[in-house]
């Protein structure tokens, strides 16, 4: 074979195989439906269907109302967010419904704007966690939980823990995975329930919490990642996480190991409501359809698949599996989310995560 | 005839300028436009600038050192190689060019693995940052000093030489003069690949060790905050630009003679430490894949990894990134390599780090440009350099006068292209394609700033694994990397015939 015969052959392959490729991803991309929701990969995707079961709950969606969705997934639900903000910022088009606002992303962007009001029946949504996430009515509570700290008792005997152990025991820090919350939702959450039990129910400052773990404790970038060390790292027993993790253990693996447990002071036990809702984008122009799958989140044909597939509680009067009697009695949890109001959110979120970065340059 | 030669300078300095036009030089406008003198005020003297300020100071700190640290030791080695022996110091060069040519992530991995897995500072943290940079950089250092050395004149060297015997200061001082602009180049350059890092700060630092690189995805991606953000990329631009332009002032023509240096074996010493500092980690991969170092005991657990479909897509769209990213910079490079104007046009890219290339093409194209075609485009506007100039290279060599006898017999346009063009370029049109492949498969920072899941390449994936110290499976996939890298690296050497210009 000549040199300018094998020089055209590889172009030639390149050229099929960029066309073929092409022609794959346009596949994929499909059409975009009436619908654009954007959700975070691993919504309702913690169930034996995997991933499947939410194409399946929209599919169901879709053919009882006649309505196409294209759903759009994101690393977490601050990267679903920020697409919509950058989206907005920079004047492109976006989505109609985002799926995952918690409480804090609730407060900054209802004060951004970006948040239609919906009028939507919630007349039989769990009340605690409406006033938790927004009592206006621009997000709409989906499911709900605690945060917890998690342990595995095999590797760590304990029967009672409180936040302030770790900041006493540096040999505990150091089994300790937390989350960073510049870069995860969850680790965001976790420092507002650290900054709120220390500076309203300890009355102590913040930060000498994380100045004495800091050196010790594993900071994970992100909650799978803090979930991956947990299960990979011999060392590491304990890990921020929900209180519906025993229960993921006991239905998966018929194991009765972890433990869940929230802070305690004086006989009273503090915790973190960690709400989820969904909230429809200001100017979208399928208002009519975003309500509808609205109320399909809030359904129960919805509603009763949340506990085994998303490990959350779900909004609406639901029977609770079995496995459910493993998760941690949240009964007598006093949630500490009052203590940040809406309106202090934003500046609070930024406040403590420089603080807390200050803390880990240090 | 001279006109005719002009109508294709101006094509090729248009179409390349274009090119760039659009994917570079517009998206850095748009986000100019995005800034304030508000955003400028609140970096600079806001209640938060320290964090600014503290990133801008980090990145300066660690790219001073890791450049330092590169040049002496590279340059040292390259030294010591020639006066143990010719082939020792020839391999090591190979070695060298196949180590600068590793994907970051793979780099940030095999340091995690290696060292700070087991507690080592080598392995994480600031002195993790700097040895991963070193790891880079020494070999480019290598390259530049051992070309330098080995291209002195003869004569000059043997009088140096006879001269040290008496006065050994002035002997190395004399030979360092005599190097200075390879030392200076490749310093330069060294201190603006580990200012513009971006995987491995991420990797190695965590949140403790920000480069600005890493303040800009935070700012931008997390806190949303464009003003701020597009004020610290230009920022970037600014600084880049500037050492890129004072490094063009030391630039000279290689000697051409052939320097012997005084064969001395109580230099072996050097070239060891090298050898295993540069292979040691890239070795330690194979290892760590089967080795799982919180049990202590050996598995087969990462292979399951394999046929993992998230796996499967990240290969499937690293391979056809790739591929789309070289026929684009196939198609730019060969145009730009038509003459020396566009070429050195095609250099412009250099000027923006990956990230702040990304966080442009984002910015302004995401909803225009789907993002399977944006990432190729980024990975080609990386790999252009390169391509161009290979291609340039290859192109030069094309006999003044074979192209006399393509005009006098009016071969041209797409005939000259297919008739003489393409058979005589063969080997610079090879190592563009493995160029820009090698490039594309490795790009970390353009592709994590526009990428959603489904749109994973493997680098990414080894990131988000080593981040979640999933090191069998990080291990695994880094290796195969490596396995791959290394081969298109060695047909890159194979085809150029031992030429090891890196050329910028």
């Amino acid at each position: 074979m000549n040199r300018k015969a094998l020089q055209l052959g590889i172009i030639a392959i390149i050229v099929i195989a960029v066309v073929a490729g092409a022609v794959y991803y346009m596949t994929q991309e499909g059409e975009r439906g009436e619908l654009l929701v954007y959700v975070y990969d691993s919504f309702m995707a913690y169930g034996k269907e995997g991933e499947k079961k939410l194409d399946t709950l929209i599919r169901s969606f879709e053919e009882k109302y006649n309505i196409n969705v294209t759903v759009k997934k994101f690393d977490s639900a601050q990267d679903a967010y920020n697409a919509v903000l950058n989206e907005i910022e920079l004047g492109k088009k976006t989505a109609d419904v985002i799926i995952g606002i918690t409480p804090s992303l609730a407060a900054e962007g209802k004060k951004k704007g970006i948040f239609e009001k919906i009028d939507v029946d919630v007349s039989n949504v769990n009340r605690t966690a409406i006033s938790i996430l927004d009592p206006e009515g621009y997000v709409i509570p989906l499911d709900y939980s605690y945060l917890a700290m998690i342990v595995d008792t095999d590797r760590l005997n304990v029967t009672d823990l409180s936040l302030e152990d770790f900041a006493l025991s540096s040999e505990l820090a150091s089994k300790l995975i937390v989350i960073n919350p510049t870069t995860s939702g969850t680790g965001l959450e976790f420092l507002y329930w650290q900054y709120a039990y220390y500076e309203y129910i300890l009355g102590e400052n913040w930060t000498v919490w994380w100045k004495s773990i800091i050196n010790k404790a594993y900071v994970a970038s992100s909650w799978s990642s803090a979930f991956d060390i947990f299960y990979g790292d011999q060392n590491r027993p304990i890990m921020v996480s929900y209180a519906t993790d025993p229960a993921y253990s006991y239905y998966f693996y018929n194991s009765t190991n972890l433990r869940a447990f929230v802070s305690h002071h004086e006989g009273y036990y503090y915790g973190w409501m960690y709400v989820e809702g969904v909230a429809v984008i200001k100017g979208t122009e399928h208002l009519k359809e975003a309500k509808l799958f609205v109320e399909y989140l809030l359904s129960e044909d919805f509603q009763k698949e949340i506990p085994l597939n998303n490990w959350m509680y779900p909004v609406i009067p639901v029977a609770l599996p079995e496995a459910y009697k493993y998760a941690l009695d949240t009964s007598k949890v006093i949630p500490l989310n009052d203590k940040i109001p809406p309106e202090s959110i934003e500046a609070l979120k930024k406040y403590l995560t420089v603080e807390w970065l200050k803390i880990i340059k240090e | 005839m001279q006109r005719e030669l002009n109508a294709y300078t101006v094509v090729s300095v248009l179409v390349t300028a274009s090119f760039l036009f659009i994917f570079i030089f517009l998206p850095l406008s748009y986000l100019a436009s995005k800034t304030s003198i508000e955003s400028i005020y609140d970096a600079i003297f806001g209640k938060y600038s320290w964090i600014f300020i503290d990133s801008l100071l980090f990145s300066f700190k660690q790219a001073i050192i890791s450049a330092t640290i590169s040049i002496v030791t590279g340059g040292f080695v390259a030294y010591a190689s020639l006066k143990v022996s010719r082939r020792l110091s020839e391999a090591l060069r190979i070695l060298s060019f196949v180590a600068f040519m590793m994907p970051s992530t793979v780099v940030a991995t095999s340091f995690y693995a290696t060292y700070g897995i087991r507690g080592i500072p080598l392995g994480k943290g600031f002195w993790g940052i700097i040895s991963a940079h070193v790891f880079y950089n020494a070999p480019l250092a290598y390259i530049y000093v051992y070309s330098a050395l080995s291209t002195m004149s003869r004569e000059l060297v043997e009088s140096l030489e006879f001269y040290a015997m008496r006065n050994k200061l002035k002997y190395y001082y004399t030979l360092l003069r005599m190097i200075l602009p390879a030392v200076v180049s490749s310093w330069t350059l060294a201190f603006v690949y580990c200012f513009t890092s971006f995987a491995i700060p991420l990797t190695l630092g965590g949140p403790k060790y920000w480069t600005l690189e890493v303040y800009i995805y935070y700012t931008t991606r997390i806190l949303n905050n464009y003003g701020l953000g597009a004020f610290m990329a230009l920022l970037q631009v600014l600084i880049v630009g500037t050492v890129l332009f004072l490094i063009r002032k030391y630039e000279r023509a290689a000697p051409s003679g052939a320097a012997e240096l005084r064969r001395d074996f109580r230099f072996i010493w050097a070239p060891i430490l090298y050898l295993i500092y540069e292979l040691l980690p890239l070795l330690s991969l194979v290892f760590h894949a089967f080795y799982d170092p919180f049990s202590r005991s050996f598995t087969l657990r990462a292979l399951f990894i394999l046929s993992d479909p998230i796996v499967l897509r990240a290969a499937l769209n690293t391979l056809y990134f790739a591929l789309l990213a070289t026929l684009i910079s196939l198609i730019i490079g060969t145009i730009a390599s038509m003459n020396i104007h566009s070429m050195r046009i095609s250099y412009s890219s250099l000027l923006t780090s990956s990230v702040v290339l990304g966080l442009g093409l984002y910015a302004l194209y995401s909803d225009r440009i789907p993002t399977w075609i944006l990432i190729p485009i980024a990975h080609a506007l990386v790999a252009l350099p390169l391509a161009s100039t290979n291609l340039y290279v290859g192109r030069s060599r094309i006999p003044q006068e074979i192209n006399e006898m393509c005009r006098l017999y009016n071969v041209r346009g797409v005939r000259y292209y297919l008739d003489v063009y393409i058979p005589l370029v063969f080997e610079s049109f090879l190592t563009a394609i493995m160029f820009s492949i090698v490039v594309s498969i490795g790009e970390f920072g353009a592709t994590y700033m526009l990428y959603q899941r489904s749109y994973e390449t493997l680098s990414v994936l080894v990131y988000r694994l080593t981040s979640a110290r999933r090191l069998l499976e990080a291990s695994l996939i880094s290796t195969l990397i490596v396995l791959l890298s290394s081969l298109l690296s060695l047909g890159i050497l194979k085809v150029r015939r031992g030429d090891y210009r890196i050329e910028v």
